[in-house]
């Protein structure tokens, strides 16, 4: 069985004066359908231009270098810009952030729901409406009819992203990525949003991939976990193994330096020293600097990706037990 | 249980809204609409709620960074409200809020009043001999240097790292300003001072000649927090401080605010949006909702027996990094509403799924419950 979606060694470079920055370096996964890939990671750690890149929407001085993303078989970096446009938003779509950033301010919400149904779905105004009106609907925005002649400043903060979600999903998209969609949020409206998604993608069979740092979220809604460092992908597997038998250090000091609302904890574990300046970094795990189980071998070699249980993949020379 | 070092009472803070060509006020903001609490010596006052609910709005009142509306800062005793009032302002201040009253209730009050209500009447029945004006113009004579005192004793730590330093000032102009300016050392010694702070935050002290943008995030938000330290200030007011930071940076930050806290002796009223975090760092937290304390306890108590609906609810919305925990979520319907026009009645009864008929109508009140709890909630622990 070929998976929906498939990154084979992507690597986004951005060229800068200053040097070279490896945002992403050889980055690799699938992506089933009906199943959400939580992409899990600090600022800077490559998470989000790991999925720019799979979207194509990487902008100079940044460059995909190498690596192949297929989907459906086919490699979406090797497409012609007309054929990828008939993929952004048809078969791939994304949500971003900052949902007043990625609505156009002096559209309708209507408006900006009909064109992308016009222009991917091939239907008439009138077909597009009741499509549109359906989706708003869908998201549980109330009087959806009358809302398709709101501009975007009359929504809050969560309809709007409700928007951005209707826009998203209105063409059935096969994979839906989702980039720190909930970060702005207030949690009350968070837990709203991600209940939503979770139903949605539950009902459309979507592949989804969801980008957060926020390991909460990525516990309560991801089927398996990627762990970003660096630019480099140092953990995979199920969301259990992640969460409870985490191998590479760094993944383990993660989860032991956040406060829990549920539970006490006496002194919060913090990981020394700062995260990785990007600038022509050596051939070496990136998070040797900090690392309190590195090795001598460390200094030399890159760690490749090693299965040390079924599904679960893990970068390190010296894994936790 | 530690002295009282500051106490809000009654605070509020209306913002006007303008509109038309005469930017005529048509309306106010309620950001904050009576908010009442104490904070005692060395311990950790947490304040939590979502954008909008004021909690910031309090922060930077306590600070007189705004003026308030109406209500009354005391620190140790001393009723700061009006330090930073124009002398007209002042007057009128002190005469409404303690001249009328000591003048109705005459001498006899004095025994009945604590606190700083009782400092002042016997300075107004003793000093000033029941002479408003003497009264008056004894409480306003040094108000320079009690201005100058409070901003010394009162210290703030910003959200945002990469705004809250001056990028053209070197760290040791940054963190050595207040030093300088409140004259406690000058020259080499401040030097020295500025020296010992930063080591004490974790910065190498030979960094101090460079300018924020050399810096990463967490490192800023190091000597955002050694610049509120350099005048060893009694509350320091940490609004956001660790929200804008990584995870693995975050834990750093807060648990250096801990040890500076035991090291130091400060106190900390620490403004978040982030439950876990305040669960964390706090001894004791009060949730705010639209404008108003819904409820305050005991850390532990707080956790335990949550008893406004609207904690239950923010409590269960957290997502917690455990995937076995995916427990029944209390999804609150809709969005906050407009502190312009706050729903009637309880300011949650809209999104309560708890809220019955009185909740519309009669405002509840903040009551203690019991062992210091309080809560606003005419159903309180109704929802589990």
């Amino acid at each position: 069985m070929t998976a929906l979606l498939e990154v084979r060694d992507l690597s986004t470079y951005f060229f800068l004066s200053e040097g070279i920055v490896k945002a992403v370096d050889e980055v690799s996964f699938t992506l089933n359908s009906n199943e959400v890939l939580g992409i899990v990671g600090e600022t800077g750690s490559g998470k989000s231009v790991t999925v720019k890149s799979i979207m194509r929407l990487v902008r100079v001085p940044g460059k995909i270098v190498k690596g192949q993303v297929l989907y459906k078989g086919q490699n979406l970096l090797e497409l012609s810009e007309r054929d990828m446009q008939k993929i952004r938003g048809k078969e791939i779509a994304m949500i971003f952030q900052d949902p007043m950033m990625s609505l156009n301010p002096l559209y309708t919400v209507g408006d900006q729901l009909m064109e992308t149904i016009v222009y991917h779905m091939g239907y008439d105004r009138r077909k597009a409406y009741m499509r549109a009106v359906e989706m708003l609907e869908l998201v549980g925005i109330p009087e959806p009819e009358k809302r398709m002649n709101s501009y975007p400043f009359e929504f809050s903060g969560g309809m709007r992203q409700r928007v951005v979600i209707a826009i998203a999903l209105s063409c059935n998209p096969s994979v839906l990525i989702a980039d720190e969609p909930t970060t702005a949020l207030d949690v009350t409206i968070q837990a709203q949003i991600l209940e939503l998604m979770k139903e949605l993608q539950r009902e459309f069979k979507t592949g989804m991939l969801y980008i957060t740092h926020n390991l909460g979220v990525i516990a309560s809604i991801a089927d398996r976990v990627m762990v970003m460092y660096g630019g480099r992908h140092v953990e995979m597997g199920l969301t259990d193994q992640i969460f409870y038998s985490p191998k590479h250090p760094y993944t383990k000091m993660l989860l032991r330096s956040v406060p829990r609302v549920d539970k006490r904890l006496e002194k919060l574990e913090s990981i020394p020293g700062q995260p990785p300046r990007m600038l022509d970094t050596p051939p070496v795990c990136p998070f040797l600097p900090r690392c309190p189980r590195r090795l001598e071998r460390c200094f030399r070699e890159l760690p490749q990706m090693v299965e040390v249980e079924p599904n679960h993949f893990v970068r390190c020379f010296n894994p936790m037990d | 249980m530690g002295r009282v070092v500051l106490k809000v009472e009654n605070l509020v803070k209306y913002f006007p809204v303008k509109a038309g060509v005469f930017k005529r006020t048509v309306g106010w903001i309620r950001a904050v609409d009576g908010v009442s609490f104490e904070v005692r010596e060395r311990e950790t006052f947490g304040l939590v709620g979502e954008s909008g609910c004021g909690k910031t709005t309090v922060g930077m009142t306590i600070l007189r960074l705004y003026e308030p509306t109406s209500g009354r800062i005391i620190v140790d005793d001393e009723d700061t409200t009006y330090f930073f009032f124009p002398k007209w302002k002042a007057r009128r201040y002190i005469s409404n809020t303690y001249v009328k009253r000591f003048l109705a209730e005459g001498e006899g009050i004095v025994e009945k009043l604590e606190g700083v209500d009782r400092r002042y009447a016997e300075i107004f029945f003793k000093e000033a001999k029941k002479s408003p004006r003497k009264f008056i113009s004894i409480l306003l004579d040094d108000l320079e240097e009690k201005r100058k005192n409070f901003r010394k004793e009162m210290q703030i730590i910003f959200q945002d790292p990469y705004s809250s330093l001056n990028p053209r000032l070197r760290v040791k102009s940054i963190v050595g300003e207040g030093i300088v300016v409140h004259k406690i050392a000058g020259g080499r010694e401040a030097l020295e001072k500025v020296k010992t702070i930063l080591e004490d935050v974790g910065i190498p002290a030979n960094y101090m000649y460079r300018f924020p943008h050399e810096f990463s995030g967490g490192q800023r938000q190091r000597i955002g927090i050694a610049r509120a330290l350099s005048l060893s200030p009694k509350v320091v007011i940490a609004d956001e401080a660790v929200a804008a930071l990584d995870v693995s940076i975050r834990s750093q930050i807060i648990n250096l605010l801990e040890d500076l806290q035991r090291e130091h002796k400060l106190t900390y009223i620490f403004i978040s949006h982030d439950l876990a975090v305040v669960r964390h760092i706090s001894d004791r937290i009060g949730v705010m909702y639209l404008g108003k304390m819904v409820e305050l306890a005991d850390k532990k108590e707080l956790f335990s027996n949550p008893l406004h609906p609207y904690t239950v609810a923010l409590m269960s919305a957290i997502p917690i990094p455990d995937p076995t925990r995916k427990k029944q979520r209390i999804i609150l319907p809709g969005d906050v509403p407009s502190p312009i026009n706050p729903p009637s009645g309880c300011r949650f009864h809209p999104r309560c799924p708890i809220a019955r008929e009185v909740c519309s109508k009669e405002e509840p009140l903040l009551r203690d419950v019991g062992g210091g709890h309080l809560v606003a909630c005419h159903f309180p622990g109704g929802l589990r």
